[in-house]
């Protein structure tokens, strides 16, 4: 196709190499970067009008490759079917050039489409990590709850067995028949029977509930 | 769409088919999808055929290879169409 752009398209006058090299800067920087790097070097133009540009160089580039590789699978259908006349050629040429057109664009949004489920994905795994992070508190409570109870059950346990014995031991009937307060008795029958217990808790192994 | 609008949307037209500079044309669907570089969502191919035909009566673009068929067909831009595209800038 015979193009000719206007001398004041500043950027579409500009040889293919230089407008390769900008559309590369452009990749890695912001409109308004390279609009000033463009500036400094002598080239005047805005960031709208940079943008058109943009978009039209890298269409331009990406038909210029679906043509090439069009013309590859012409090449290889012209060997299979040497019978064919260059017109139905190129009608095949065109339905192929339709066909990665839409193809290419299918690609793009599919891309994009990706790039919306990762950030999906990662908002999900935020959501996810909190949930869990949750989760494993709840279960540190109930591994706590379990313990406690677990403690109680052994302190209920062993009082009973001390209790057993002390029914049928000496020295508890001794304690039981002393001219004291009940409250005097029980101290006595806990320091009898009860000072591993005092030492368990004072080890921290066992802690006895309130 | 409003007159406004439309025009902007037949200049985005002729840039889509400004940008092939292949042999070949652009078939509706593909033009619908490549408005998105240009400040328009992905347009319908409906849509775009009946733009790209006010444009080919106004001489802006041109339909090839007839032969193909109503579903395939494809369209480039004429030099009057690039005058236009290069004259918006």
């Amino acid at each position: 196709m015979n193009k000719k752009a206007r001398p004041d398209s500043v950027l579409k006058t500009l040889p293919a190499d230089r407008q390769g090299a900008i559309a590369e800067y452009a990749l890695g920087h912001t409109l308004a970067e390279t609009v000033k790097w463009l500036r400094a070097d002598g080239v005047h133009t805005s960031s709208s009008a940079l943008s058109l540009f943009l978009s039209s160089y890298r269409l331009s580039q990406r038909l210029a490759h679906n043509e090439s590789t069009v013309d590859t699978l012409l090449a290889k259908l012209q060997g299979t079917r040497p019978d064919w006349t260059a017109q139905q050629l190129h009608e095949a040429g065109q339905a192929f050039f339709s066909a990665l057109a839409i193809d290419a664009q299918d690609a793009d949004v599919w891309t994009a489409t990706q790039r919306l489920t990762l950030d999906r994905d990662s908002a999900r795994t935020r959501a996810e990590f909190e949930r869990e992070k949750i989760d494993l508190r709840r279960q540190a409570e109930a591994r706590s709850q379990d313990k406690l109870r677990f403690e109680r059950e052994k302190w209920i346990l062993e009082s009973c067995k001390k209790i057993l014995a002390a029914a049928t031991d000496a020295k508890s009937r001794e304690i039981a028949e002393l001219n004291v307060s009940d409250e005097e008795k029980i101290k006595l029958m806990r320091q009898t029977w009860f000072a591993d217990v005092d030492a368990l808790e004072k080890s921290g192994e066992v802690k006895l509930p309130e | 769409m409003n007159a406004a609008q439309q025009e902007l949307f037949d200049l985005a037209i002729l840039r889509v088919l400004d940008a092939n500079r292949s042999r070949f044309g652009l078939n509706a669907e593909g033009i619908g999808h490549m408005l998105i570089g240009f400040g328009f969502g992905s347009a319908k191919p409906d849509d775009v055929v009946d733009r790209v035909d006010v444009l080919a009566r106004k001489g802006l673009v041109e339909e090839v290879l007839k032969a193909l068929g109503a579903a395939n067909r494809a369209w480039r831009i004429t030099t009057k169409g690039i005058a236009i595209v290069d004259e918006r800038g």
